[in-house]
C-alpha cells in the first residue's frame, strides 16, 4: 500500500530522475507528474489553456456488441473472468414498444463507474450507458477538481474496466464518444462545477435569488444548498457547500468539516441540447440518430460553458450600470423594491422570488404579465445592485485557482496500477487539446501503484 | 407510502399507513431459485418478484469472491406486502417487510384503518409468508409481537400516514414548521418538505389531482413519516418496547395508538393556511388585482410580519408623502379586516381524515 507521504516527492526530484531513465519510462513517469494540489499550493497558469477539467457525474451513451456470455449469464461470466466488479443487476424494460433486457453492472470494488447494457432479440448491437464519474474513480469520492492528465487517467481506467465485456476487445473505441468517425458514443449528461471561497456566506446568500431565463420555476432552498431546475429537465443550477454535502453523507469528518467549509460548489447540470448550446465549440458536435450531440470536449470548453450558463443568471451579479437618482420612485419598482427589503430581514424565510411568487399565487395575476415583470425587474435591479459577487468571480485566473475537497482516510483506499492508468493514443488525441503546456506539479498522484 | 402508479384502483382507507419493520428469519432457498413456481407450489399468492442484485465481495481469507444476492418481492398486489430479502453463504434471510393495508384489503368500500382492519391485515401477511420459511416455528418472528420479549427478533421500523386533504392546495400553506422537524426547506411549486430522509421525523406536503365522479379535484397529500427514536417515544410503553441487539424497539402495536400518534404529531405542525378572499378570483381584472395594499396585507399574514412594520418598510421603498402614508395604513387595514389565515394544523384533524376521496390519486 502506498502512502501520500512517502510516495511524495519535489518537481525538481522528478525532473532529476528524468534524466536518469529510458525514453519510454520519461513518458510514463511524465504523465504522472500531474497532481495539482491548489488548497495547499495554489497555482495560477497565466496562459489560454486550461489545467483542470472539473467535471462531477457524467454520462455516455452508446451501443456496442458485448460478448454473449456476458449478456445471457452475467455472475458467471464475472467470476469466470474475475472482473473488477461490485455488483450486477438483470432486469427487463421496453424502448420503442420492444421489449429488452437490461444488465446493470456497478464495475470497480467502489462507486464511479456504472453500466446498464440493453440488448433486444432483434438488435446485434446493444445500447449501453455508461454513468462515470472520474474524479470517483480516482479518489473514491467527488470533492478533487481534477485535472486534465487526471481526466485521461480515469478514462484509461474506465477503458480497461470495459474492455473484458466485449465480444471483442478492439471494439472498446466505439464506447468512448469522439474517438471514432461516424461512431455512435455521445456525452449526453454532464455535471460542470467550480469551487469557490465562500467564507461570510455572502455568495451562497447572493445566489438565493438567482433566475435562469430558460427555467420557469423559482429556485428551491435550504440552509447550505440552492437548487434551481427541475432533476428531470436539461439544465439544472445546483449551488451547495461541498464539505457539508459529503459530511451527510459520511463522506467527511467533522473535524476536516472545518477545514473545507467555507467552499461553494456552483454545478450546472446539463444534458441534450444544452450540452450542445453550452459545450460545443464549432467541431466538437455531430449528428447522430438525427440529433445533435456533444461527442468530445477539451477543458476549455467546459470552463466557457460553466462560465456561460452561470453569467445567464439574473439577479445575482453586481450590476456595472450607472443607478440614476430620481426624485419620486414608480409604484411598481417600489413594489420590487419593498419586496427585496422585506426579503432581507431575517425574520422572513422567504427569498423575493419566493415572496413574489406568493403575491401571483394569491392575486392571480399574469406571472408573465406588465406588473409582475416591472416588479421583478425593479427587484432584480435593487439585488444587482446590492449584490457583492462580481463578474470577475468566472475569470481565468478564478478558473485556475480552484480548491478541492479531499479526504485522505477515503483516497488512500483507492490504488490502481500504473498500466490501467496509461491512456490509449485515441484518447490523448481527442481530448488532450493541441500545444496544451506540460502539466508540471509537485506530486505523483496517490491513486497509483508505482 | 406512495402507490404503485399503477394502483388507482386502490381505495382510500381515511388515513393510509403503511407499516414497515425489521426481521431476520431464514426463507426457504428454493423460493430464490424460482420464485413464481416455489409460490404456487405453497399458494403463496405471489405478485412480482424483482430479479435479484447479485454483490461480488472480496473475500480477505481466501481471496476469492463472496456473493451475495438482494431482492424484493411483493405478494398480494404491488405493494400490499413487500418483502426484502438477503441471500448469504448461510442461506437467505428475511429482512424488512413493508404491509400496505388500504391496498392489501381493497374491497371497494371506504372504511378507516380500524383494529379489526388491522389484525386482519397482519394475519394475512403472517399467512402469506410462513409457507416461504425454512422453519414454520419461525413465524412467530414474522409479525413484532409474537414472540416472546426475550427471544424476539421483529421489531416495527417506521410508520407512513398517509392522508388526502380534499380541496387544499400547498401554495396556501405558509410559514411552515414543526418542532420534531424544523422550518420547512426545500419549498417547491407542489411540494413543501419538512425534516430530511432518513431523519426520524419528516413530513411531506404534495398538490395532487385525482377524476372523480368525472370531474377533477384536487386536494394535498400529507405524508408523515415517524421511525428510529420518534417512533419508540411516540408510540412506545412497558408493553410495547423490547430490547433487540441492545436497543428499545418497538414491539407492539394497536390502531388507536398508531392513530393518535399521527394526529398529535400533525398537531404540533405550525403555519398558517390563508385562502384568497373570493373578491381577489375576478380573473377579469387581470394584472390590476396587485395592489400594494393588498401585497403588504397579505404578506403580513402569511409570514407573520408586523403589518406597521411592513407598512413602514413599503412607505421608506417609495419614498411617498405623508398623506399617501395616511391613505396606505387605511388601505391595508380594509383588506387585512377579511383576511382570516387559520391554523395549518387544523386541515390535519380527525373530521377530515373522515372525507377522504373515494379514489386516491
Amino acid at each position: 500500500m502506498v502512502t501520500m507521504d512517502t510516495n511524495r516527492s519535489t518537481q525538481s526530484d522528478c525532473l532529476r530522475n528524468h534524466s536518469q531513465q529510458p525514453a519510454d519510462t520519461l513518458i510514463t513517469r511524465s504523465r504522472l507528474i500531474t497532481h495539482y494540489d491548489p488548497v495547499s499550493s495554489p497555482l495560477i497558469l497565466m496562459n489560454t489553456h486550461f489545467n483542470i477539467l472539473p467535471l462531477d457525474r457524467t454520462e455516455i451513451t452508446s451501443e456496442a456488441q458485448f460478448n454473449a456470455d456476458l449478456l445471457s449469464d452475467p455472475i458467471q461470466f464475472i467470476e469466470a473472468h474475475k472482473l473488477e466488479i461490485r455488483s450486477s443487476k438483470p432486469s427487463r424494460s421496453s424502448r420503442n414498444g420492444h421489449p429488452v433486457s437490461v444488465i446493470t453492472l456497478n464495475v470497480l470494488t467502489y462507486k464511479g463507474i456504472r453500466i446498464q447494457i440493453e440488448s433486444g432479440a432483434r438488435r446485434t448491437l446493444s445500447r449501453v450507458t455508461i454513468h462515470f464519474n472520474p474524479s470517483v474513480v480516482l479518489y473514491g469520492l467527488n470533492g478533487h477538481v481534477i485535472t486534465l492528465n487526471e481526466f485521461l487517467d480515469a478514462l484509461a481506467i474506465l477503458v480497461s474496466c470495459l474492455k473484458p465485456l466485449f465480444a471483442n476487445s478492439n471494439d472498446w473505441p466505439c464506447l468512448i464518444p469522439g474517438l471514432r468517425s461516424g461512431g455512435l458514443a455521445y456525452w449526453s449528461y454532464l455535471e460542470v462545477f467550480s469551487h469557490w471561497r465562500d467564507i461570510d456566506g455572502s455568495q451562497l446568500a447572493g445566489y438565493r435569488n438567482l433566475r435562469h431565463p430558460d427555467l420557469k420555476r423559482p429556485p428551491r432552498h435550504w440552509p447550505d444548498s440552492i437548487c434551481a431546475g427541475a432533476h428531470k429537465s436539461n439544465l439544472l443550477f445546483f449551488i451547495y457547500r461541498k464539505a457539508v454535502e459529503m459530511n451527510a453523507a459520511k463522506k467527511l469528518s467533522d473535524s476536516e468539516l472545518n477545514t473545507y467549509k467555507s467552499i461553494l460548489r456552483l454545478e450546472a447540470r446539463m444534458k441534450n441540447d444544452k450540452l450542445v448550446k453550452y459545450f460545443g465549440n464549432g467541431s466538437n458536435i455531430d449528428v447522430i440518430d438525427g440529433v445533435e450531440r456533444l461527442i468530445w470536449f477539451h477543458p476549455k470548453d467546459l470552463i466557457n460553458g460553466h462560465r456561460m450558463a452561470f453569467l445567464e443568471l439574473k439577479g445575482v451579479y453586481k450590476s456595472e450600470l450607472e443607478i440614476k437618482r430620481k426624485d419620486k420612485i414608480k409604484p411598481l419598482d417600489a413594489r420590487g423594491l419593498f419586496l427585496v427589503n422585506l426579503a432581507a430581514d431575517e425574520r422572513v424565510p422567504y427569498t423575493f422570488s419566493e415572496l413574489l411568487e406568493r403575491v401571483i399565487d394569491y392575486t392571480g395575476a399574469d406571472r408573465s404579465g406588465t406588473t409582475i415583470t416591472a416588479m421583478r425587474k425593479a427587484g432584480e435591479f435593487e439585488l444587482e445592485k446590492r449584490s457583492t459577487i462580481t463578474r470577475d468571480l468566472f475569470s481565468d485566473a478564478a478558473y485556475h485557482r480552484q480548491y478541492s475537497v479531499k479526504n485522505t482516510e477515503v483516497e488512500k483506499l483507492v490504488r490502481h496500477e500504473i498500466r490501467t492508468v496509461i491512456a490509449d493514443r485515441l484518447i490523448l488525441d481527442t481530448y488532450r487539446p493541441a500545444g496544451q503546456p506540460f502539466d508540471y506539479s509537485y506530486d505523483f498522484p496517490n491513486y497509483i501503484v508505482p | 407510502m406512495r402507490k404503485n402508479k399503477n394502483a388507482h384502483h386502490q381505495l382510500s382507507l381515511g388515513l393510509d399507513v403503511t407499516m414497515s419493520l425489521s426481521t431476520n428469519v431464514l426463507l426457504n432457498p428454493e423460493f430464490a431459485k424460482n420464485p413464481q413456481s416455489f409460490a404456487i407450489r405453497n399458494g403463496v399468492r405471489l405478485k412480482h418478484a424483482g430479479p435479484p442484485e447479485t454483490s461480488f465481495k472480496n473475500d480477505s481469507l481466501t481471496g476469492g469472491k463472496n456473493l451475495k444476492a438482494k431482492a424484493n418481492v411483493h405478494l398480494v398486489d404491488h405493494h400490499a406486502i413487500r418483502l426484502f430479502y438477503q441471500q448469504d453463504k448461510f442461506g437467505l434471510w428475511l429482512k424488512t417487510i413493508d404491509i400496505n393495508p388500504g391496498i392489501l384489503l381493497s374491497d371497494n368500500v371506504f372504511r378507516p384503518l380500524d383494529e379489526e382492519r388491522l389484525a386482519r391485515s397482519l394475519s394475512i401477511t403472517q399467512k402469506e409468508i410462513t409457507p416461504l420459511l425454512v422453519d414454520p416455528l419461525d413465524a412467530c418472528h414474522i409479525i413484532p409481537g409474537m414472540a416472546d420479549k426475550e427471544s424476539a427478533l421483529a421489531y416495527w421500523t417506521k410508520l407512513t400516514y398517509e392522508m388526502i386533504v380534499p380541496d387544499a392546495q400547498t401554495k396556501f400553506m405558509g410559514k411552515l414548521s414543526h418542532p420534531l422537524t424544523g422550518p420547512e426547506q426545500g419549498r417547491s411549486m407542489k411540494q413543501i418538505r419538512l425534516g430530511s430522509r432518513g431523519a426520524g421525523c419528516n413530513i411531506e406536503m404534495e398538490d395532487v389531482q385525482w377524476v372523480e365522479r368525472s370531474h377533477t379535484a384536487y386536494g394535498v397529500r400529507a405524508i408523515l413519516s415517524i421511525c428510529k427514536s420518534v417512533l419508540t417515544d411516540a408510540l412506545g410503553d412497558l408493553d410495547s418496547v423490547a430490547n433487540i441487539n441492545e436497543t428499545q424497539r418497538l414491539v407492539g402495536l394497536s390502531n388507536p395508538k398508531a392513530k393518535r400518534a399521527f394526529y398529535e404529531v400533525m398537531s404540533r405542525l405550525e403555519g398558517c393556511y390563508l385562502l384568497p378572499p373570493p373578491q381577489w378570483l375576478d380573473e377579469s381584472k387581470g394584472d390590476n388585482t396587485v395592489t400594494h395594499y393588498k401585497m403588504i396585507a397579505l404578506l403580513s399574514k402569511v409570514i407573520d410580519f408586523p403589518t406597521d412594520e411592513m407598512i413602514d418598510m413599503y412607505v421608506e421603498a417609495s419614498q411617498c408623502c405623508l398623506d399617501t402614508e395616511d391613505q396606505i395604513r387605511d388601505g391595508v387595514s380594509k383588506v387585512i379586516d377579511y383576511l382570516n389565515p387559520a391554523p395549518v394544523r387544523i386541515l390535519f384533524e380527525q373530521n377530515t381524515a373522515a372525507y377522504q376521496p373515494s379514489v386516491l390519486p
